[in-house]
């Protein structure tokens, strides 16, 4: 595992030595180029007072030059040294401050016939004398030379001013990397350590934090995650409330069939006929049967998995056949059970055992509900491009919170009661199959007292 | 009736080979997929019973198999498996019939059976109409008697599937799968229902035949042997 800290402390130290290097490679590269204008600009200077002082020397001689030179100020950085045709010097000048140098050191006494002689001598560090020499009319030679000590405090001038400018860009340069660690690294960091947590499992409360300091972006990240995590926890706990709820309604049968063969083996000392047992047995597990059926149905249908065996089939007559398979059933609990057909018959794509075990099921519920004496109607409504198949009863009707979790597993309604078989099954395939057939589920109240149940299915030639 | 039995449920085929053996049929049994595949095609069956999980190879290779070597046995798979998918395709590779897992052993019976008597062509012959009934299948009438009654279409199928299995069990399931091509289970006894109202309307109480309940099993549609 990486220490989150070791990371951030390493990210804002390479960022800060990329801006270090950037400025001190900036700061080498801008001084040398100043050094060399400089050099060159100490040059030209250097070639016009030797032109300046050639000129004066040819039209005012020796005498009118010393004057000259002397009246300027010249003793800080410049030297000058004059030396007739035979290598006799005539006038030479060195700076005080500079006594210590002698122009044998500096340049040779004689001065090549034509052009100009260079000479450049190293006094300390970077400071140096640059010296040019030239031949005058009269074979007398003459030595102009400047130490380069303003040129020195220039460029110092200027390197600290760029010295300064560099520190000021790595002071700005820390807000940015600061500012990216706060909002990012940081924030990044927390999302790891909880992502950990949350894969450790020990608590699955734990959200992803989304500090206001954040990013957006790094804010909608972990709000998406949290939504989904929020998903996956109300997932887990119906599915575990169903696994609950899916445990005690087979525990359920199993206790009967046990409780009956025990009857079968006590029946020597009990009145009871054995066979009655027997069949009770196999009611309880018929029932456990079914049970674990509509669970396997419920899933692929939740899990949009329903294989369906989709054929053409005519609407009307398909709903019409549950309608009889459940008139006799209706009879004997004194029910009616009317079947009404609102529009014109259609054949539609659907499966049609799918979708007479939907209408079964509302059946079922319906005459499970509905009082002796009740009524129950079955109608088939077709438009063109819809069908809908409703069941009403006329039973005890919906309380207000029914309507959402109704469908859901393993929830009864609020009228279900123990004298009603039933485990809150029967909606949820009733929903599965329809929405496997693309169509959608509602149930409401009746005005006039009742419930009703709804499934809508596209039409789909 | 030569039976070949593969299920590797040591219980329920040992269930299986005891109930078929005390009706009389000559019932081998194996435990594996290939075992099954090499039986079935090494003699003639009347029936093959083939459960579809098999270890070694599925009820619905050894099917195709069977079918792949030209045989036209009648076979029935039996499985756990329950969605329609499933049956249709068992159905589709060849098998006759389908069964899921837990059944009744009656039921079982009744379809070997069935089947049985559809291969070798034996149809119930119309001498099977109960004596003194007079049938008409155009107009779905039932004549006992002198007094007519008209049945519904389903009435009148779900009795002419007991006439055909005269004196022979039928499950409850049977019948919802043979009358209303449903294979599911509705909640409410519908069927039960459906019997009773069949049985008033032929006012079968006052006659010698009966559509009789045996309980935890099905109905039957018996003679009281008056005639």
């Amino acid at each position: 595992m990486i220490s989150p800290r070791s990371s951030l402390l390493g990210l804002i130290a390479m960022m800060l030595l990329l801006v270090v290097l950037t400025l001190g490679a900036m700061i080498v590269l801008s001084d040398s180029v100043i050094y060399r204008h400089f050099n060159l600009l100490g040059r030209n200077q250097l070639l016009d007072d030797l032109g300046e002082y050639e000129v004066i020397y040819r039209n005012g001689g020796p005498q009118v030059l010393k004057t000259l030179y002397a009246a300027g100020t010249h003793d800080k950085d410049q030297l000058m040294r004059l030396v007739d045709r035979h290598g006799e010097t005539v006038m030479e000048h060195i700076p005080d401050s500079f006594s210590h140098l002698s122009w044998s050191m500096l340049a040779p006494p004689e001065v090549p016939a034509s052009g100009t002689a260079w000479s450049e001598v190293h006094l300390q560090a970077d400071q140096k004398v640059m010296l040019a020499g030239k031949r005058l009319h009269d074979g007398s030679g003459l030595w102009f030379g400047r130490i380069n000590i303003a040129d020195r405090a220039a460029i110092s001038q200027m390197h600290h001013t760029l010295m300064l400018a560099a520190g000021v860009a790595l002071v700005l340069a820390v807000g940015p990397v600061v500012w990216f660690a706060n909002r990012v690294l940081q924030p990044v960091q927390k999302l790891a350590q909880t992502a950990r947590q949350l894969a450790q499992g020990t608590s699955m409360q734990t959200r992803l934090p989304a500090a206001s300091t954040a990013i957006p972006e790094l804010r909608d990240f972990a709000a998406a995650f949290n939504q989904t995590l929020d998903r996956v926890e109300q997932v887990t706990h119906e599915l575990e409330a169903a696994n609950d709820q899916l445990a005690h309604e087979l525990r359920t049968p199993l206790a009967r069939v046990r409780g009956n063969i025990e009857a079968v083996l006590r029946s020597h000392q009990n009145a009871a006929d054995p066979s009655d047992a027997a069949v009770a047995a196999l009611d309880e597990i018929d029932r456990a049967s079914r049970l674990i059926q509509s669970i396997l149905s419920i899933r692929s249908g939740d899990a949009r998995t329903m294989r369906l065996q989709l054929e053409m089939r005519s609407i009307v007559e398909i709903v019409t056949q549950v309608g009889e398979l459940y008139s006799a059933a209706a009879e004997e609990k004194d029910i009616d059970l009317e079947l009404t057909i609102t529009g014109d018959d259609l054949l539609m794509l659907l499966d049609r055992e799918r979708v007479q075990q939907a209408v079964s099921n509302l059946l079922d519920n319906a005459l499970a509900y509905t009082p002796a004496g009740g009524k129950v109607v079955l109608a088939v409504e077709t438009y063109p491009d819809s069908v809908i198949v409703c069941v009403r009863d006329s039973g005890p009707g919906l309380s207000d919170s029914d309507p959402d979790r109704i469908w859901r597993r393993f929830v009864r309604g609020s009228a279900a009661s123990a004298k009603v078989p039933g485990i809150g099954l029967g909606l949820s395939l009733v929903k599965a199959i329809t929405h496997a057939h693309r169509g959608k589920v509602d149930c409401r109240n009746l005005p006039e007292g009742g419930a009703e149940f709804r499934i809508m299915l596209p039409v789909s030639r | 009736m030569k039976l070949l039995l593969a299920e590797d449920d040591c219980e329920l085929a040992r269930r299986i080979e005891t109930d078929l053996g005390a009706a009389g049929h000559d019932v081998i049994a194996v435990k594996d997929g290939a075992a099954a595949l090499e039986h079935a095609l090494a003699r003639r069956w009347d029936v093959i019973v083939l459960d579809v999980t098999l270890p070694g190879k599925t009820g619905f290779q050894i099917v195709a198999a069977i079918r792949a070597s030209g045989s036209n046995t009648p076979v029935i798979l039996l499985t756990a498996l329950a969605n329609v998918s499933d049956r249709v395709h068992g159905l589709s590779v060849g098998a006759d019939d389908y069964l899921t897992k837990p059944f009744a052993m009656d039921e079982l019976s009744a379809r070997i059976l069935a089947l049985k008597r559809r291969h070798s062509g034996e149809f119930h012959e119309k001498a099977s109409t109960p004596a003194g009934w007079k049938l008409d299948p155009a107009r779905r009438t039932v004549t006992i008697g002198g007094s007519t009654v008209e049945l519904q279409p389903r009435e009148w199928s779900l009795l002419d599937v007991l006439i055909g299995s005269q004196g022979d069990i039928l499950t409850k399931s049977h019948l919802l799968e043979k009358v209303w091509g449903l294979h599911f289970d509705p909640g409410t006894n519908v069927v039960d229902a459906v019997v009773c109202r069949l049985r008033r309307k032929l006012d079968l109480d006052q006659g010698s035949y009966r559509i009789q309940t045996v309980r935890g099993r099905g109905y039957m549609f018996t003679n009281d042997g008056h005639d």
